[in-house]
């Protein structure tokens, strides 16, 4: 009989020193793909926005995506690490901090926000995503913040448009389509190509 | 049985081996990237992008965390890489289940409860939804005997803990629910073949399309031969009985299936025929008679209707027609001792047939309450009982019907506290009505973190085999017998740590009542009867673990102690340990894997007092996937080590442990066109 009873603590053991061992893998959950459908989108829509000024220096520089409210979406875009849009290379940053916010705080009474924001502001492009339901409910003072700046902000909420951001992704019929701010873009010196206009389900001016 | 401790020490060094690989495993393998098949998304134009479908999982979908019991989800790829070839191969890899066979049947115990006098399972087990356990003995079968091909399957979901709230009846330990493939999940055709030991041949072909307007179809047909061994048993070593030996375990079954779905209709047909030759001489048979033999049929018919009326409203409808037919011959020597033979050939017979009907409506009035309500009806056409030879010793027939509604409300309290509670009520013409509640609060700590109370009702209604099963020097009858209830309290801790780790933790404690026994008398008749009860306490730890480079395992153990209310012992074939580990290896990026499992279970004590040594069995499958285009060869062995271990016996057997298969091997071949 104490054999056996050994055996139980043999395997706890183990287990926990196998929970220690470091290791870094990969999510496998079925919404991901809805992310990576909306990942290649974006990667496309880049070729179809013209940023304002690029200047000879600029060619050099990295275009930088960033992405704020689920970390789940910035690896949706491991596939492009070593593509190239324009000819320049694609840095994809998580920026952390903007996942649960909360109500009843004012988010300018934390420090870290003024930080946060300049982070932000050194994307070409920033997608807001939605954490499972929950929308980032600070999105449209972060909007505002970056209002002005050549900032191409994308979301996937229904109301996006309408805070001020520039495109907004929704699903029709199990795909994925966009709409489009005109005035926002305009706003923040954004030119946006006649195609892409075309293909978008609703602009806004 | 005495453990050969040798054995065991070494059976653990490799166990602890494979541990540590596991744990190391990042380092061993430096491979890159995910086995899984991606197309290139980034590779597409805008216009072709729109055009790409997203995929999701079912309609009513819930994250894992927040479903009100411990869920365990086994996939096709799963089922494929381990090389799973029955139903009873894929749970017995499952924590807290155990499996049972007695060359004839396989059974399912769960919780240290698994029957040990009869064929009735306190498993819920579903086809698409539809329930396919008997309704004369409430047996599902679990081997080759299955309704199903398990290359058809899909997914297999497992949620413990009692269910009844929602499911009614025989829900006591959990819910198996088992989904199939589509005819979209296949180019157009699959071809199988499969050859293993003792002359075991099985083919497989499968049709699936996808036609323009929606219309998916799935058929496929499958056979399966075996010679079985020759096998010998201590307890016929006599002269008289051919000194123990018996050639006589042969088996072979057909499975026909067709699955068509459009729109919100779905039909599911599944059929199989099987007939097994029984070695054992159960049932006090003559040994090494070759007429010895069970043969089973079973269809099921199921219609399913999916609505939304609108994303806060849904309906959906079942009609489900089964038929089972059982068929045994049991060559009997009925002379008395001393005088010459008098054998003739025992016919046993079940006809069952019966037809259900469900309605089930989801509502979502409000963002914080998500309302599941809805009615079963059964009507038993047929239950059937015969059992002859020149004499008729049972001709029953029965026609009970039963039906039952249930309403459940998910109420989300706070963002991160949700209260499950349902209740249902059910009425059968053979025992009268039953209420069973369920609720659960689930915690959710943070996104990663649930904390889940439950407490939960069921019930199970003695099987018409039970009551009325009886015959003259055999079984007697028990028409007054009574509904076993059960009550459980389950507290269940899961987290994810990092994006690569799952580990859940769950204590449990249950007390069945009026818990269904056969007791034997002195002159070996037996008579179902309600004991006062079985308590049973236990605890369940699982690991579940992904790396980068695709590797992936889960390890599970479970302890649980159960105790006979009135004499304080412990049920039989009931073991206190199992411990469950799983591990698949990409050896190669898309073309080579290993997948290895080894099952641990613990000591338990048999149908006559004694004692079964605890024993470990492991199993390893390579899978060459696209050998040459379109072909995956797979190699499997299994029982690795050749352990001999044996389940125990019932009271309708000589042997007081029957012994399993050893080391075996299947090498199969699968095309796809």
């Amino acid at each position: 009989m104490n054999n056996r009873i050994k055996n139980p603590a043999v395997f706890l053991i183990i287990f926990l020193w196998a929970a220690v061992a470091p290791a870094k893998a990969e999510d496998d959950s079925t919404a991901h793909k809805e992310h990576q459908i909306k990942a290649a989108f974006l990667y496309n829509i880049i070729n179809f926005v013209e940023w304002p000024e690029e200047t000879k220096e600029d060619a050099d520089k990295p275009i930088i995506i960033g992405v704020i409210g689920n970390e789940q979406f910035s690896q949706a875009f491991t596939a492009i690490k070593d593509k190239q849009i324009k000819n320049r290379k694609v840095i994809v940053k998580y920026i952390a901090g903007f996942e649960e916010a909360n109500d009843k705080s004012n988010p300018k009474d934390n420090p870290d926000w003024k930080r946060k924001i300049a982070e932000l502001k050194k994307c070409h492009l920033l997608m807001f995503c939605s954490h499972d339901t929950k929308e980032i409910k600070n999105a449209a003072e972060v909007i505002k913040e970056l209002s002005g700046s050549p900032i191409l902000t994308a979301g996937e909420t229904s109301g996006f448009l309408e805070k001020g951001g520039i495109i907004n992704f929704l699903l029709e019929d199990k795909k994925v389509r966009f709409e489009i701010n005109l005035a926002s873009a305009k706003r923040s010196q954004l030119k946006i190509s006649v195609k892409l206009l075309k293909l978008a389900k609703r602009v806004i001016e | 049985m005495i453990i050969n401790k040798y054995l065991m020490t070494s059976k653990l060094t490799i166990m602890v081996l494979l541990l540590l690989l596991w744990g190391a495993g990042p380092k061993v393998f430096a491979q890159q990237q995910d086995p899984n098949h991606k197309e290139d998304l980034f590779a597409m134009s805008l216009e072709e992008l729109m055009d790409v479908e997203v995929y999701t999982a079912s309609k009513h979908k819930q994250n894992i965390h927040q479903a009100p019991a411990s869920v365990t989800i086994i996939t096709a790829d799963d089922i494929r890489l381990y090389g799973y070839r029955t139903l009873a191969d894929i749970l017995q890899s499952v924590r807290g289940f155990y499996l049972f066979n007695d060359r004839n049947y396989t059974y399912l115990g769960a919780r240290g409860v698994g029957p040990a006098t009869d064929y009735y399972n306190r498993v819920l087990v579903l086809i698409d939804g539809h329930r396919i356990s008997d309704n004369i003995g409430g047996q599902t079968m679990f081997g080759n005997d299955f309704l199903l091909d398990v290359d058809l399957i899909q997914r297999v979901e497992i949620v413990r803990g009692p269910a009844a709230s929602l499911y009614g009846a025989d829900a006591m330990f959990g819910v198996v629910n088992i989904i199939t493939k589509h005819g979209k999940d296949y180019k157009t055709a699959e071809v199988a073949g499969k050859i293993a030991s003792y002359q075991t041949y099985k083919e497989r072909l499968t049709y699936g399309n996808v036609f323009q307007n929606g219309l998916d179809i799935l058929v496929s047909a499958s056979n399966y031969d075996s010679d079985g061994q020759q096998l010998y048993y201590r307890e016929f070593d006599d002269p008289a009985t051919h000194n123990g030996k018996v050639d006589h375990d042969g088996e072979n079954s057909r499975n026909l299936f067709a699955k068509i779905t459009l729109g919100d209709w779905s039909v599911t047909t599944a059929n199989v025929t099987r007939k097994k030759e029984i070695p054992t001489a159960s049932f006090g048979q003559v040994f090494n008679d070759d007429r010895s033999q069970t043969l089973d049929r079973k269809t099921l018919v199921g219609l399913t209707y999916n609505h939304e009326f609108s994303d806060k409203l849904s309906v959906m409808g079942k009609a489900t027609y089964n038929q089972y037919d059982y068929d045994g011959r049991y060559p009997t020597d009925y002379a008395n001792p001393g005088d010459p033979p008098d054998i003739q050939v025992n016919k046993d017979m079940w006809a069952g047939q019966w037809w259900q009907g469900e309605l089930m409506f989801t509502a979502q009035p409000s963002e914080r309450h998500k309302l599941t309500w809805g009615g079963e009806f059964r009507y038993n056409t047929d239950e059937h009982q015969k059992n002859w030879d020149s004499d008729v010793y049972l001709d029953d027939n029965r026609h009970p019907r039963n039906w039952g509604v249930y309403a459940q409300d998910e109420y989300r309290i706070y963002d991160n506290l949700t209260v499950n509670a349902g209740v249902r009520y059910d009425e059968y013409q053979t025992v009268g009505s039953a209420i069973n509640p369920r609720i659960g609060l689930i915690y959710n700590y943070s996104s990663k973190t649930a904390l889940k109370l439950l407490y939960g009702q069921a019930f199970r209604a003695p099987t018409t085999f039970e009551r009325y099963g009886a015959m003259e020097g055999y079984q007697e009858m028990s028409a007054d017998l009574k509904p076993e209830t059960i009550k459980t309290y389950e507290v269940v801790l899961e987290q994810e740590l990092g994006k690569d780790l799952k580990v859940t933790v769950a204590g449990f404690y249950y007390r069945l009542e009026d818990f269904i026994t056969k007791e034997i008398d002195d002159e070996g008749v037996g008579i179902f009867q309600n004991e006062a009860g079985v308590n049973g306490k236990g605890a369940e730890f699982e690991m579940e673990k992904r790396w980068q480079n695709g590797i992936r395992g889960r390890a599970g153990y479970t302890c649980v102690q159960t105790e006979l209310l009135d004499t304080h012992e412990r049920l039989s074939n009931s073991p206190k340990h199992l411990a469950k580990f799983n591990l698949i290896v990409p050896v190669l990026k898309d073309k080579l894997f290993a997948g290895i499992e080894t099952q641990y279970t613990g000591e338990t004590k048999t149908y006559n007092g004694g004692y079964i040594g605890g024993f470990g069995v492991t199993n390893l499958t390579v899978t060459y996937q696209d050998l040459i285009k379109n072909l995956e060869v797979a190699f499997g062995l299994y029982n690795l080590f050749d352990k001999k271990y044996g389940y125990s016996g019932s009271g309708d057997h000589v042997q007081e442990s029957i012994e399993q298969d050893g080391r075996t091997f299947a090498v199969k071949l699968t095309y796809r066109f």
